[in-house]
């Protein structure tokens, strides 16, 4: 076992997305608070508020006293918490054993080395991806959960293999990496005690006696010696997530860019695991208004936000906002497994197959019933026989005779001159009739001879005479 | 010493690559055999131009279809879909069947707008994987909207299909190909309008190669033809 701690020491920061500051402004300091008792203390400061002497657990009277011009937050538990399921859910591409941890993701990595070419291409390959998505990070490498993630807490870049080097990285470690209660910490301060080196020397059971048994057994675990079951993070099974606008969103063009970051984030999140969706649903919420929502759908599952964003810029051609929008969530939740279905082998070029993409661009401007196919239906009654069906159905062909390759939407009625059905010009019958009798079942029976007919011009129709009352009608053109 | 002129083997080698292009001669230009051999070759590439746009001129029900199936079908056989932009009527499925043409490959698109279709079409035609693609559009097409089907036709490279009411045979057109169809007798009446190469002024006169009813049984009854002979006996001939 190997694991991989990737630690998030700016995570409470880390959640807010930074605003740009006004041309010609310098950038302001930011800071985190939280709560605490009756006042309210810096929970985190960004490295510019720490170079003008703002430091954590600062009194946020005390921190304004110092510098004026500050960027607040009120931290947000749940925005972390669901920041580190994000993640979480990203790693899952590289490994399917993730843990999480508070501020800190484990990684089970000594499966997948080989996969990914050893240790430093699969580090260096995680260790962007956590960056690019906005995160600042420190990582550590130990054979044991417990180990990496205190090393990555305390933010040396330390790599260790074998169990048997886990003694020496981890003694120069300052106790602060265990996070401890206040109680055990003040006792083990009043021993003397400020390292893990120092902490690993003493017997374990009078410890025990002295802090409580939780922590011997944490260092058993660190080391190895006890086991350390960890729960494998399991990703929800539906995706949604929100943007707040902090100006009123006025059209759909603007829509489109927060759209393409939303895109961003699913496709991240469905690569992770190997899934695909069909359909997508956007909802908007206004200041005086139930919310309303925009359903994107393409016909085979797809993660890609490229893809999505195409099909998105045709649906929203003849869409319009139902009122200036607050904030923006994408949900989908029917999620289609996607990998290790056959994908084309050369692209869409390759033509084979229908263009799902071009299908669904058009499909989304046009209208979802305005790009189908047709399909054949075993009956006799003619306007029964050809249907509409999903673009792709395959049918078998009729035993009829001759059938006209444009069909009216309704028989035309006929007029007749001298006695023969006239259509801009006298139309002759070719050959004989063919008699369909039928649909006594239904109500909608049909007794008609139809005949191939032809005018002058050259133009053939398909024409039937009404069995019943001897009425002429066109119901086709053979073109 | 050089010869003072270039040996005349090497010429004649130039001419036969189709190296150069004599003015008598139509243009070489990738193409899809139409199916209808007195057609293809009088068309450039010996058939339906393939990155451009076709324009056919007709009257709708006047044989377009069964002029273009012989192609369609050889798309559809290829397994690449054929993409149909706002035709007139509905494709009856039996038919397009009975002309060999897999239904799982066609696509109706259907448009509220002229202004839906031409976007339709323009996408359809710029799509590398679309087979066919074969738009209906009303006799006025302004000369912008035309240049941008041009366009995206090469882009896509498939095989375009613009049918027009036949009306605008002497309007200019960005095409490089233009066909007016009309039914006639047993067959068609084609005059090629404009091609690139020298320009034709007899129409040509194809006859339709499929009989009228292709079943897997031959039908019940004798089905004579315009002209008294029995089908089943032209079918054999």
């Amino acid at each position: 076992m190997l694991w991989l701690a990737l630690h998030l020491p700016q995570l409470a920061l880390d959640v807010f997305p930074p605003t740009p500051a006004p041309d010609g402004m310098p950038q302001r300091p930011r800071i985190v608070v939280a709560s605490h008792g009756r006042g309210e203390r810096l929970a985190l400061v960004d490295p510019l508020a720490a170079s003008l002497g703002l430091k954590p657990d600062m009194k946020l009277s005390a921190a304004l006293a110092l510098v004026n011009e500050l960027v607040i937050h009120r931290r947000k538990p749940q925005a972390e918490a669901d920041a580190l399921a994000q993640l979480a859910g990203w790693a899952l591409r590289f490994t399917p054993t993730v843990a999480v941890a508070p501020q800190t993701l484990l990684l089970e990595i000594g499966g997948c080395l080989r996969y990914f070419g050893g240790l430093a291409p699969l580090r260096a390959q995680v260790e962007q991806g956590v960056v690019a998505q906005g995160y600042a990070l420190s990582a550590a490498v130990a054979p044991t959960p417990l180990a990496a993630q205190w090393l990555a807490r305390h933010g040396a870049d330390v790599t260790v293999t074998a169990p048997a080097e886990l003694p020496r990285a981890l003694s120069g470690l300052p106790l602060a990496v265990l996070a401890l209660a206040p109680a055990p910490a003040q006792t083990l301060r009043q021993l003397g005690i400020a390292t893990l080196g120092q902490l690993l020397a003493l017997p374990r059971s009078g410890l025990a006696r002295r802090v409580g048994p939780a922590l011997p057994l944490a260092l058993e675990q660190a080391l190895g010696h006890a086991a350390d079951p960890r729960d494998g993070f399991v990703p929800p099974d539906r995706f949604e997530r929100c943007i707040d606008l902090d100006w009123p969103l006025e059209t759909l063009e603007v829509f489109v860019k927060l759209a393409a970051r939303l895109l961003d984030a699913l496709e991240a999140f469905l690569s992770g695991r190997g899934l695909g969706v069909q359909s997508l649903y956007f909802r908007f919420t206004h200041e005086d208004r139930p919310p309303s929502g925009l359903r994107v759908g393409v016909g085979r599952p797809t993660r890609r936000a490229a893809e999505w964003l195409a099909v998105l810029r045709e649906r929203i051609v003849h869409a319009q906002l139902a009122a200036p929008a607050t904030s923006v969530t994408l949900v989908a939740d029917t999620l289609h497994l996607l990998d290790g279905l056959p994908l084309t082998l050369f692209g869409p070029q390759g033509g084979q197959g229908l263009p799902e993409l071009l299908l669904a661009r058009l499909g989304a401007r046009l209208g979802p019933d305005a790009v189908t196919g047709v399909a054949t239906v075993p009956e006799h009654r003619p306007e029964r026989a050809s249907i509409d069906a999903p673009p792709g159905t395959a049918s078998a062909p009729l035993p009829v005779g001759p059938r006209p390759g444009w069909l009216l939407p309704a028989p035309r009625p006929l007029p007749l001159r001298d006695g023969e059905p006239w259509h801009g010009e006298t139309l002759r019958r070719l050959g004989r009739a063919e008699r369909i009798e039928s649909g006594w079942w239904d109500n909608d029976d049909v007794a008609r001879d139809y005949y191939v007919a032809q005018g002058a011009s050259g133009a053939r129709y398909w024409i039937y005479q009404d069995c019943r009352d001897g009425d002429w009608w066109l119901h086709g053109c053979f073109a | 010493m050089s010869p003072p002129f270039p040996d005349p083997s090497s010429l004649q080698q130039a001419m036969r690559q189709g190296a150069v292009w004599r003015g008598d001669r139509c243009a070489p230009a990738a193409a899809r055999p139409s199916g209808h051999p007195a057609l293809d070759v009088q068309l450039p590439g010996g058939g339906w131009g393939l990155g451009q746009v076709n324009e056919v001129l007709h009257r709708p029900g006047q044989g377009e279809l069964a002029l273009l199936f012989p192609a369609l079908r050889r798309v559809a056989e290829e397994g690449r879909p054929i993409l149909l932009v706002a035709p007139p009527w509905a494709p009856y499925a039996p038919a397009w069947l009975q002309a060999g043409i897999a239904l799982e490959r066609l696509v109706w698109v259907r448009a509220a707008s002229a202004v839906d279709a031409l976007w339709a079409l323009e996408q359809a035609l710029a799509e590398p994987g679309c087979g066919a693609a074969l738009g209906w559009v009303g006799p006025q097409l302004d000369d912008r909207h035309a240049r941008r089907l041009q366009l995206a036709a090469r882009r896509g490279g498939g095989l375009g299909v613009l049918l027009r009411h036949g009306t605008a045979e002497q309007a200019a057109s960005p095409f490089p190909l233009r066909l007016a169809v009309a039914a006639h007798g047993d067959g068609w009446r084609v005059r090629i309008l404009k091609r690139r190469g020298p320009p034709l002024n007899e129409p040509l006169y194809l006859a339709r190669t499929a009989p009228v009813a292709s079943l897997g049984e031959p039908p019940p009854a004798v089905v004579t033809d315009l002209f008294g002979a029995p089908l089943a006996e032209r079918r054999v001939a």
